[in-house]
């Protein structure tokens, strides 16, 4: 069972290439770190089959790209920020008077429907001064249409951001936490179990990268998730969460990549999903 | 890390920069000019600060309605015309490409130096009586149906309140059958500054139309440019016709037929009129032209405008509905 105070990686073999990778869950090293902010001394573990040179400067490189990848995702929503606010103020400037003047339709309709003939005398007997502003006031709402769409969007992107920036901030953290190899039995016998499966999984990403037919790759997709089932199933045996749920997220992610190739889409970029699938 | 921020940054000013000069260029191509019309910021902002301290609200609200609709008067309005300096040597697939500053510090009129063709219809309806303070009382309305029976055909004149003509005019509901005179004609400019700055007054009258009329001006607008001269010479043919034309022929009737009532005379001249729709229009281009019409309006079409109404003007009479 673990600790609170603990976060905890696992050393395996990278299903795709012929390297080894760290796995661990984000959310919960969030989580952990949110508590050292209130000043819980944590630890660092890092599970490994077997120890070996070079595995602590791995994981210290592991935790910089998570810092990075926040830092740069926190950049990219403040630049959709800028340029959504941009964005709104240009077409703003080409459609207000167009969108102003649908603030008008309503009344141009009442009056088109009732009187033949639209006189001044006309409009200041029978349209009430309320409605002559909520007009002027609908079509100032519609003219600014965009730009409050636009800060709206961009209120978003600028709460992700902020949210980012925290969150890398809260893993540069990750270095001032005491960290710990330690030996895993079961992750040793996980490894030994599952070498072939491993195996199999790197030959038909293989497959995958070099497959440009669709439905050979749909198969692919299918063959890479019956082994990757196979693998979780080992993972419960050796009761391996970390990797379990790494396995799962992996499985999530073929079944995923299934259906898009299933039913492509021209906006999408699959060509570039399977690239981050795989870790190229 | 920042470099990723400031490219979006300069992206978005890129775009921004580029939509609003975006707004200043057009093109002229051999027959066409441009009428150019600059603000001065004060112009636009200044006046409308004042008229907002000095608590002059509907002033207010009527020159920032014009600056969006972009028919504010005022303004300093110069001719464009294809020979002068373009932004590039060569012509676009358009004509020649020309900037001016972007709304609403600038707005552009293009104009056709070709002839120029107008078209209206007017029902024919006169005023015959008045009151004191110069209120149409009674009208005169030359309708297909002058008895007001569905059954029978009578063509000629029906006399209808001020008050009966309004309940026709402004219910969806009520129809009263008229003659209607379809005209169509042609005109040319003969002045090009003083069209120029007709087209440019006409089309910058957006904020005193609000001022004078409020809500109506606000909503309806007016007609512009070339479509005011339709409506112009709708209201001149009018005149001419009822001023003019209508008491000559009766006149006419009258010396021929000098045993007739004048019932029976006034039938006769509306059957005329919905027979010969010609004759209605006939000697109007000269009318236009002529000192005792600028005398009688003040108006001064080549003059004034630059405007020349041509000779050859269609004119056919059919049945409407007011």
């Amino acid at each position: 069972m673990l600790r609170k105070n603990e976060i905890v990686y696992h050393l395996i073999e990278h299903p795709f290439k012929e390297e080894k990778t760290i796995v661990f869950n984000r959310d919960k090293i969030l989580e952990t770190l949110n508590q050292f902010e209130e000043g819980m001394k944590l630890k660092r573990i890092l599970h490994v089959p077997q120890k070996e040179d070079g595995q602590k400067d791995k994981l210290l490189v592991v935790e910089e790209s998570l810092v990075k990848d926040y830092e740069k995702s926190s950049e990219r929503s403040k630049g959709w920020t800028i340029f959504s606010i941009f964005g709104g103020l240009s077409l703003c400037y080409l459609l207000f008077t167009p969108l102003f003047r649908l603030g008008y339709v309503p009344l141009i309709t009442f009056l088109v429907r009732n009187f033949k003939t639209i006189t001044p005398e006309v409009i200041n007997a029978y349209v009430d001064p309320g409605a002559q502003l909520a007009a002027l006031a609908v079509g100032m709402f519609l003219g600014f249409f965009p730009l409050i769409l636009s800060g709206v969007v961009g209120y978003d992107a600028l709460k992700r951001a902020r949210k980012d920036k925290k969150h890398a901030e809260l893993m540069r953290n990750l270095e001032k936490c005491e960290l710990e190899i330690v030996e895993k039995e079961s992750l040793a016998s996980f490894y030994k179990d599952s070498k072939d499966l491993v195996g199999e999984i790197r030959e038909r990403a293989q497959d995958l990268r070099k497959i440009k037919d669709r439905y050979g790759r749909i198969e692919t997709c299918k063959r890479i998730r019956d082994h990757l089932e196979k693998v979780i199933i080992i993972t419960k045996l050796y009761e391996l969460d970390g990797v379990n749920e790494h396995y799962h997220t992996l499985h999530d992610s073929f079944y995923d990549l299934e259906n898009r190739l299933k039913k492509p889409r021209f906006w999408r970029n699959d060509e570039k999903y399977v690239r981050e699938l795989l870790g190229d | 890390m920042k470099a990723l921020t400031i490219s979006k940054l300069l992206l978005g000013l890129v775009v921004l920069a580029g939509v609003i000069l975006y707004r200043g260029f057009y093109t002229l191509s051999e027959n066409e000019v441009a009428v150019i019309v600059e603000y001065e910021t004060s112009e636009l902002i200044g006046e409308n600060l004042n008229e907002l301290l000095r608590g002059k609200l509907e002033n207010f609200r009527a020159h920032l309605i014009a600056i969006i609709y972009e028919q504010h008067s005022g303004g300093k309005a110069k001719i464009v015309r294809y020979d002068d300096p373009p932004i590039f040597p060569f012509p676009m697939s358009y004509g020649r490409l020309y900037w001016h500053l972007p709304s609403p510090l600038g707005k552009h009129h293009k104009i056709s130096l070709e002839f120029h063709d107008y078209h209206f219809r007017i029902p024919l309806i006169s005023t015959v009586a008045v009151d004191q303070e110069n209120r149409p009382l009674m009208y005169k309305i030359l309708t297909p149906d002058a008895d007001g029976d569905p059954l029978t055909k009578d063509p000629g004149f029906r006399l209808m309140s001020a008050h009966d003509l309004f309940e026709v005019r402004f219910d969806p509901e009520a129809e009263l059958a008229a003659m209607m005179l379809d005209v169509k004609g042609q005109f040319k400019i003969t002045n090009l500054e003083n069209y120029a700055l007709w087209v440019k007054d006409s089309y910058g009258q957006m904020d005193r139309l609000i001022e004078e009329y409020g809500f109506y001006g606000e909503m309806i607008g007016g007609p512009y440019g070339d479509e005011l001269i339709g409506a112009y010479l709708s209201s001149i043919l009018d005149i001419y016709l009822w001023e003019a034309k209508y008491p000559a022929l009766f006149e006419e009737t009258e010396e021929k037929y000098p045993e007739l009532p004048p019932s029976a005379l006034d039938s006769m001249v509306a059957r005329f009129m919905i027979e010969n729709p010609e004759m209605l229009t006939e000697g109007f281009v000269g009318f236009v032209a002529s000192p005792e019409f600028v005398e009688m309006t003040g108006v001064d079409l080549e003059r004034g405008a630059g405007i020349d109404v041509l000779e050859e003007i269609t004119t056919e009479m059919h049945e409407g509905t007011l």
